[in-house]
């Protein structure tokens, strides 16, 4: 496995929501979402906690089928997908968790080269997020939670994902943890160039990295656009966000 | 009720749908099996020898009432492979092996590492559950033998140093009430719970929600239902193997 960090560069991938709806009882986490993920650019989905955020992202990647409308990667339904299908799309859009969600029956090399054949690239990934070579004969446990954080992103680049999708990266983190995680995906848009979805709470991280925010309430967008778009919405919900985001 | 049994019915197909779409997981699947085997095969050895020991103490209360104690070993014997070592061992198994599975997975998919197999393009049913899954069913075949074996012996100690008999009298019966069919319908049975161990731990744990509280929940429906559906069908197929055995030792 041979990084060729330039292969993720340029690639796109087209993926679309249209009027999608999901609900889990009386809740509706989406509730007539369409939108398309920009090229290339760094999008933020904003909302607070229970808004669908991360069902939306699960979605994008097929792990959830919606109960109407449709999400179209590169013009095909993913409901109408075969398996082989979903899991190629998986393997274009490289989703990192809230947990690093590293697999605590394999060492650190093993998680990393657990989606491709051979183990040749880990060093290099390694080397990319900034994280000693040492640390490859360890299990998870033995490791801090930010290393676990960005042992979990060199995991899903070992795939060579077309999309980065990132669920509440900074969440739990302090200040100096968060300015960390936000230089990775900073450094990872400038680097490689790819597309990367962040779905989040952080208002201050949407600020400094985002080329495109969308605003989530209710399973419904309130508001989708350039920062200084959302900053100057007069929608009430978005408002209120914005002052308590940066209280 | 009925929609989660129907849930459950609906993972089962596709865990054997995973099985023959990638045969090499048999390797895998004899690793797990023998992990489960050395796992459980202390607590079933010690628990076989004395549930034999038990058994032959109530049988020879009441034989001895009816001047039958010669009958002991085959009666023993015969309940203990048609009937208590399966179930016990079941038991067991649901305890040690279907709890821990559950709160394993379970804990698996509340860290998101369930999505995190799936969204690396490795199926998640066929990497975690399928190994598991016929672990158990082949553990439990395995765990009756040594099970077995180990309550004959606590049998045949206690009916030597209790009972006051000598090994010849105890074996001397059992031609007469064990059969071939015997030991099959105690191996058929001891299958079918394992079947239920294996898909109500993988099940619960493999569908699992809302962080730690939901892992708890799995661990408790895992224990309750696997107990519940095998006293079901422990009922059901005494009746059934009679039935299709012909054979009524």
């Amino acid at each position: 496995m041979r990084l060729e960090l330039k292969r993720l560069q340029g690639i796109k991938l087209n993926i679309r929501f249209e009027s999608v709806y999901k609900s889990f009882g009386p809740k509706k986490p989406l509730n007539g979402i369409t939108f398309e993920i920009p090229h290339g650019k760094n999008l933020f989905i904003l909302g607070k906690s229970g808004t669908g955020k991360s069902v939306l992202l699960k979605h994008a990647v097929g792990l959830m089928m919606p109960d109407e409308g449709r999400i179209s990667v590169d013009g095909k339904s993913t409901s109408d997908m075969n398996r082989e299908e979903i899991i190629q799309l998986r393997k274009k859009c490289g989703i990192i968790f809230q947990n690093p969600a590293l697999f605590d029956f394999l060492n650190i090399e093993e998680n990393i080269a657990f989606g491709v054949e051979d183990h040749s690239g880990v060093d290099e990934l390694l080397r990319l997020m900034d994280l000693p070579l040492d640390i490859k004969r360890k299990k998870p446990r033995e490791i801090s939670f930010g290393m676990q954080k960005r042992v979990a992103i060199a995991r899903t680049l070992a795939t060579k994902p077309d999309v980065l999708l990132f669920d509440e990266p900074t969440t739990g983190l302090d200040p100096t943890s968060r300015d960390a995680v936000n230089d990775w995906i900073d450094h990872l848009h400038e680097k490689l160039g790819v597309t990367q979805v962040v779905v989040s709470h952080d208002m201050v991280s949407a600020k400094r990295l985002a080329h495109e925010v969308i605003i989530l309430d209710q399973g419904k967008i309130v508001a989708q656009g350039a920062w200084d778009v959302i900053q100057s919405s007069p929608h009430p919900i978005v408002k209120d966000f914005m002052r308590a985001g940066f209280l | 009720m009925i929609a989660r049994l129907g849930q459950l019915s609906l993972f089962i197909v596709q865990i054997h749908r995973a099985l023959f779409r990638n045969l090499s997981l048999v390797k895998r699947i004899i690793t797990v099996t023998a992990d489960i085997t050395l796992q459980a095969l202390p607590t079933v050895m010690f628990s076989g020898a004395f549930v034999g020991a038990i058994l032959v103490l109530q049988f020879n209360e009441v034989l001895s009432q009816y001047d039958a104690v010669s009958f002991l070993g085959g009666l023993n014997t015969s309940a203990l492979i048609r009937e208590v070592g399966p179930l016990i061992i079941s038991f067991l198994l649901a305890g040690k092996v279907g709890a821990y599975i559950a709160a394993e997975l379970g804990t698996m998919r509340v860290t998101d590492q369930i999505d995190a197999i799936d969204c690396l393009g490795t199926d998640s049913v066929e990497y975690l559950v399928v190994p598991r899954f016929f672990g158990i069913i082949g553990a439990s075949q395995i765990l009756l033998g040594f099970g077995l074996m180990a309550g004959v012996v606590g049998s045949l100690l206690i009916a030597i140093y209790v009972c006051d008999m000598n090994a010849l009298q105890f074996a001397g019966s059992i031609p007469r009430f064990v059969s071939i069919s015997t030991l099959i319908s105690g191996f058929i049975r001891s299958a079918l719970y394992g079947f239920i161990v294996a898909s109500v731990s993988c099940f619960e744990g493999f569908f699992a929600t809302n962080g730690s509280r939901g892992v708890g929940i799995a661990v408790t429906r895992t224990a309750i239902f696997t107990n519940l559906y095998i006293v079901i069908a422990n009922a059901l197929s005494s009746q059934w193997i009679r039935l299709l055995s012909g054979d009524v030792r």
